[in-house]
């Protein structure tokens, strides 16, 4: 329930953070859209474990509460003796209810992750020749993909390696290679995954927007690493050209919210890299779930506050 | 020729790899460069063969009492297909967002706009 109401909250305040956000250094950007996007689930599998904290903490003789009387009044599910009262009998029911949706959400992201790793085993069964940090794959479709999450691999396709200019397809080794360092394909999965407890249409403009900014961040890496900013933008255009003139009649991989993502980086890579300075600390973007958290349920933060205290 | 798009297993592989190396083979050849370090049977490698042949991978000929196989396919052709088809199989989902493609591989910018964009930087360009 905490993380429904918080993923509510922070879907309606988003729009009014978001004008401030959008102008940050991309990177700071990412990180805090991250964190906006696993706030709810987060919050709320805490505490869904805090309901089992007095149960668990008194199996192991530890006392449950500095003040008893509020310990007592604490909503929680007991282990030992379960489903005694009403109260404890929603609390299971609010719980698998949860779990339910988490386990089914969970599930479909588990269906593309299967989908990943097939595509990461075709890749790697697929790959030609192998430079110092990329690998070429016969492909027709001009792309370059860094696929994986603790050690993900760049492949470039042929098609596209053969069609740009050398600086170029540095360029987008640059680019690349500044996802594999700061891991993005495997933020961005957990984004995906944590961000369960939004409504569809503020999660995917969320998930969007830390898309971009991720983008972004990396065409920055790039522009830093080659030296030239207008050479990744014309990359960019490059790119796009190429996949206009390509054959293949690519599916729809998705359906986007806020439309394409290149012509929003070529203008940030144009404006000269003028980012604002950010007006408040990053924490304080994960105050308002606090607050909403601690109005909707005070006792398990008094609670664990307490017990903090107390040991 | 027709070729259905496959996703191969190990051992389909390299059967293709080992037969796009040395042209062709019948089954104790490719037993002998493959079956024995991963101590399968002839039979293995035979029934491996022979649903590539079935899958339109591999072409044969029969040569005495025995089957002497070839590729049917460029290494090319076949890895392209197979990458298309997982590719397709990642549609709709949200596979696309744990993987990192340069641009988006399904959003295209309209012509027109890149043309504006591509001014825009031949402009910046100019007045360096």
């Amino acid at each position: 329930m905490v993380g429904v109401v918080a993923g509510g909250g922070l879907a309606l305040l988003y729009p009014l953070f978001r004008p401030g956000l959008l102008t940050r250094q991309p990177r700071q950007r990412a990180n805090a859209l991250l964190g906006w996007a696993v706030a709810p689930a987060c919050l709320g599998l805490f505490f869904t474990t805090l309901l089992f904290v007095p149960s668990i903490l008194n199996r192991l003789g530890i006392p449950a509460g500095h003040c008893h009387n509020h310990a007592e009044r604490l909503p929680h599910i007991c282990l030992t003796n379960p489903l005694i009262s009403g109260s404890e009998i929603s609390l299971w029911n609010l719980v698998a209810a949860f779990s339910l949706f988490l386990a089914c959400f969970w599930a479909a992201q588990g269906a593309q992750l299967h989908k990943l790793a097939r595509l990461k085993s075709a890749l790697r069964c697929a790959k030609e020749k192998t430079g110092t940090n990329h690998s070429l794959i016969p492909w027709g479709t001009p792309a370059a993909i860094t696929v994986g999450f603790w050690t993900p691999k760049i492949f470039v396709s042929k098609s596209l390696a053969q069609s740009l200019l050398p600086g170029q397809l540095q360029v987008i080794l640059a680019h690349e290679q500044a996802h594999v360092r700061y891991r993005d394909p495997l933020l961005q999965s957990l984004a995906q995954a944590l961000s369960a407890l939004y409504l569809a249409q503020p999660r995917r403009r969320l998930l969007d927007d830390l898309a971009l900014a991720t983008e972004q961040a990396c065409d920055e890496e790039a522009a830093q690493k080659i030296g030239d900013r207008l050479l990744v933008a014309e990359t960019i255009v490059a790119v796009e050209r190429l996949l206009h003139r390509s054959q293949r009649n690519l599916a729809p991989l998705v359906v986007g919210f806020v439309g394409n993502n290149s012509a929003l980086r070529i203008e940030a890579l144009l404006a000269d890299g003028e980012y604002s300075e950010p007006s408040f600390p990053d924490w304080l973007l994960l105050s308002p779930p606090l607050a909403v958290t601690h109005l909707v349920m005070p006792g398990p933060l008094h609670y664990l506050s307490e017990l903090i205290i107390r040991h | 020729m027709f070729v259905r798009r496959p996703y191969l297993g190990e051992l389909e592989i390299a059967v293709m790899e080992h037969l796009w190396a040395v042209e062709d083979a019948d089954a104790k050849a490719l037993h002998r460069q493959l079956g024995t370090p991963r101590d399968i049977s002839v039979n293995t490698i035979q029934s491996t063969a022979e649903r590539l042949y079935k899958k339109g991978l591999l072409s044969r000929e029969k040569v005495s009492h025995a089957y002497v196989y070839s590729s049917a396919v460029t290494r090319e052709r076949l890895m392209g297909e197979m990458i298309d088809n997982v590719v397709d199989k990642l549609s709709g989902g949200s596979t696309e967002a744990m993987l990192s493609t340069f641009v988006d591989l399904a959003e295209r910018v309209e012509v027109n706009t890149l043309d504006r964009l591509a001014e825009l930087i031949a402009e910046r360009r100019g007045k360096r």
